[in-house]
């Protein structure tokens, strides 16, 4: 049996899917956050033996064919044949959900109504003749809430009876289903099913409150989404954010696992072992300095990714996202994005896998393109451990660096998203901007908990298999040399042969030598790898990577570990990241654009860093500055003249047609 | 001895986790132990 | 008058909807069509919240702007 969710945005088709399902999908507090159907079983003890899919379908306002939502919900129950339908419905908002509800009615599949968030709507003192309802809509009413569990298994019974006697429900109106006709015609056939959906909630809802009436979420929201304090507000609040995982408890934490478990505990005990069972120096310095100091350099930054996963999850679930793109609207519209742009920032703060998706809310073309090529400026999980590996090894006593960082991505933003608007020419006065604000709720412990826990699994996973293996190969590629020979040095290993090729182009970055180029490349595949393989080139097992005689202490100054970092921080984004935005572009120009522009961004800030730093605290001319200073002449140029070229063309930017 | 007890066990783990990597790619996620992340997407392409 | 010169606290009633058709259309979604009734809630920055049917939206300048009421 396939059960599917239909309704509106924020109705709670996802709470209900995760309740159901026992999955962990996605829930964000703003409208658009399912951006596509979700599929899973439905739990053993709502199934009962039997096999039922529960398809969690991206929420609608309507299906009306003028609409741009209209074909997800449509398509799906045209191709997929669900055998019952349940109608998520939010109980605080009837009048408006009635109108998707008549629509859903229309389509000929057995039908139930869930009545979501009804602690909601009980506080509100709405009160809903769910059996008024159900004999007009003819079909059975329920009232739940899904995350308190409540009226879950009465649902589900209803809808397994709804499939199994095919209870097809009638429509409201039949004078409603127009089959053709003007978009016009659609238009007044629209209000005519507005005033359908008044009157059947203005019969069987009583409310004793006004919802014109300020609530106590619109109080907050004049303090919090206030022209004055609404940013320097969510300024402290990211800042906060970002301290408590970076410094805070995700940095004790991490102090603690990298300095004595990985540092000492674990490599010492593997060489007691590995000596007492005879093992080769060959063998137990791939084990030791090979895996368990490349996976564990990047281990040991567990605990800052999972509080700061914790944090953010707190942060979605209360609501705040939707007030941050308000407030962040007036400013992102003058960089060519749109207010909603922040959210997928904010989500690629964790990963920016799921903030490059989640542009899709950005309904104007250029904005969500330019969006999703800046999303991967935001410091990522997987950039964390370079971040507080140079944070602990060069500034080790001050707190600013990290928070600094975001900092710069900011800035970042803010420039690359100027010069992508001047490149493209693009004017987006005319984009709109409507958001709906779901009310304040406090955030969920055991949702953030989940989601923390889930992170970690995957983390550690993830370094278990690909940082693993990436470790691996690079300690393998530095001790070998083409033959297969075994290298003294690792100046002549197959690593150092391939980092060689491109290391010269990393001159201008105070970048010296192979191993830079080498754990750049890393890079790419996990972001996490450049910490392992600085671990695996350059650790000995004395000395650690992270220690106060670090060996990076020898290879870097301050200055050029800062472009280091700023280098891995803003270049692309690991192969799966820029997969994601392959797919959300849509277009391979838009991709190629956006890969060369991310690169040439990192490039450039890393120069900057490095010569400017370099002078300013050396008083010498670092090297490669003439190659900077051609470098830097290039992009203005190719800025200036792709500007003016858009300029002086009336066609509409790349970004808005490729 | 000790080198080829350890050398064995260190090519099933490798191997393992290659094949975790394969596998995942082909189940369509984006990076081994994702899980589909916070994605809403059963296949992220 | 535009919604955009009404104040907060105020409940009014929609004349005509102007603009372009993606806003139309996105209006007419959530119910925001001529004789229907749409209040002010609060003014923040240069964008407005407002209650139709019930739910509570941000509405920015543009938009406010191609909304007439009544006066």
């Amino acid at each position: 049996m396939k059960i599917a969710l239909a309704g509106n945005p924020n109705s709670g088709k996802t709470s209900l899917f995760n309740t159901l399902t026992g999955e962990k999908a996605y829930v964000g507090n703003w409208a658009g956050v399912t951006v596509s159907k979700k599929e899973a079983y439905l739990k053993d003890e709502y199934a009962k033996g039997e096999k039922i899919v529960i398809v969690d379908l991206p929420g609608a306002y309507s299906m009306s064919p003028y609409t741009s939502e209209e074909s997800i919900t449509r398509d799906y129950v045209n191709n997929e044949n669900p055998d019952v339908i349940i109608n998520v419905v939010d109980s605080t908002n009837l009048n408006r959900s009635l109108f998707f509800t008549s629509q859903l009615l229309e389509l000929g599949i057995p039908m139930v109504i869930a009545l979501n968030k009804h602690d909601l709507s009980d506080k509100k003192e709405i009160t809903i003749d769910t059996l008024g309802l159900s004999e007009k809509l003819e079909c059975k009413v329920v009232t739940i809430s899904a995350l308190k569990f409540e009226g879950i298994e009465t649902l589900i019974q209803f809808a397994k009876k709804a499939s199994r006697d095919n209870l097809v429900p009638n429509p409201i109106d039949m004078n409603l289903i127009i089959t053709e006709g003007d978009k016009q015609t659609y238009k007044e056939n629209d209000i005519k099913r507005f005033n359908l959906a008044k009157q059947i909630s203005n019969t069987y809802e009583k409310r004793t409150i006004d919802t014109t009436l300020k609530t106590r979420s619109d109080k907050i929201d004049e303090i919090v989404a206030n022209k004055v304090w609404g940013l320097p507000i969510f300024a402290v609040i990211m800042w906060a954010v970002y301290w408590f995982s970076q410094r805070g408890l995700g940095g004790y934490l991490s102090e603690y696992l990298n300095e004595v478990f990985f540092g000492d505990i674990v490599p010492t005990t593997a060489i007691n072992i590995l000596e007492s069972m005879n093992v080769s120096g060959f063998l137990q310095a791939l084990i030791v300095d090979g895996i368990i100091g490349g996976v564990g350099a990047v281990l040991g930054f567990l605990p800052l990714i999972m509080v700061l996963f914790f944090c953010l999850s707190l942060l979605e679930d209360c609501g705040y996202m939707a007030r941050v793109a308000v407030i962040m609207n007036r400013y992102f519209k003058k960089i060519g994005l749109s207010g909603k742009s922040i959210i997928p920032m904010l989500v690629g703060s964790g990963c920016a896998i799921p903030g490059i998706m989640s542009t899709r809310t950005i309904e104007n073309t250029t904005a969500r393109r330019a969006t999703a090529i800046l999303t991967p400026f935001v410091p990522c999980g997987a950039k964390l451990p370079i971040i507080g590996l140079f944070a602990m090894v060069f500034f080790p006593t001050s707190a600013w660096v990290a928070p600094l960082t975001y900092f710069i991505a900011i800035l970042v933003i803010i420039t690359s998203g100027l010069i992508i608007k001047h490149m493209f020419n693009i004017d987006n006065s005319e984009s709109l901007f409507i958001i709906e604000l779901p009310e304040y709720k406090w955030p969920s412990l055991k949702i953030a908990t989940l989601s923390m826990l889930d992170k970690a699994k995957a983390f550690i996973i993830k370094a278990g298999t690909i940082i693993l293996l990436c470790n691996a190969s690079v300690w393998l590629l530095q001790s070998y040399d083409f033959s297969l020979h075994i290298v003294e040095n690792a100046d002549f290993s197959m690593l150092a042969y391939l980092g060689g090729i491109i290391s010269p182009l990393f001159i201008p970055l105070g970048m010296v030598g192979w191993q830079l180029a080498a754990a750049s490349i890393t890079g790419f595949i996990a972001k996490e790898n450049v910490v392992g393989s600085l671990a695996v080139m350059f650790a000995i097992s004395e000395e650690m990577l992270h220690s106060g005689i670090s060996p990076l202490l020898i290879v870097f100054t301050p200055v050029t570990a800062f472009a280091f970092m700023c280098f891995n921080l803003f270049t692309p984004p690991c192969f799966a990241a820029i997969g994601a935005m392959n797919s959300e572009l849509a277009s391979r120009k838009v991709l190629a654009f956006g890969v060369g522009f991310q690169v040439m961004v990192g490039y450039t800030v890393a120069m900057l860093i490095n010569q400017i730093g370099t002078f300013v605290t050396t008083g010498n001319v670092a090297d490669g500055f003439v190659a900077s200073i051609i470098i830097l002449i290039v992009e203005v140029a190719v800025f200036i003249k792709v500007s003016h070229n858009s300029r002086k063309s009336a066609k509409q930017s790349m970004l808005a047609t490729a | 001895m000790g080198d080829i007890i350890v050398g064995t066990i260190l090519v099933i783990v490798l191997g393992l986790a290659l094949y975790k990597v394969i596998k995942d790619k082909k189940d369509g996620k984006p990076c081994s132990g994702c899980d589909g992340c916070s994605c809403s997407k059963k296949k992220c392409e | 008058m535009t919604l955009f010169e009404g104040k907060a606290n105020n409940t009014y009633i929609i004349k005509e909807i102007k603009g372009t058709e993606k806003i139309k259309n996105f209006l007419l979604t959530l119910g925001c069509y001529e004789d229907e009734d749409i209040s002010i809630i609060s003014k923040i920055s240069d964008n407005v919240v407002v209650n139709v049917k019930n739910a509570r939206y941000v509405l920015d300048k543009e938009i406010l702007k191609n909304i007439i009421i009544y006066n």
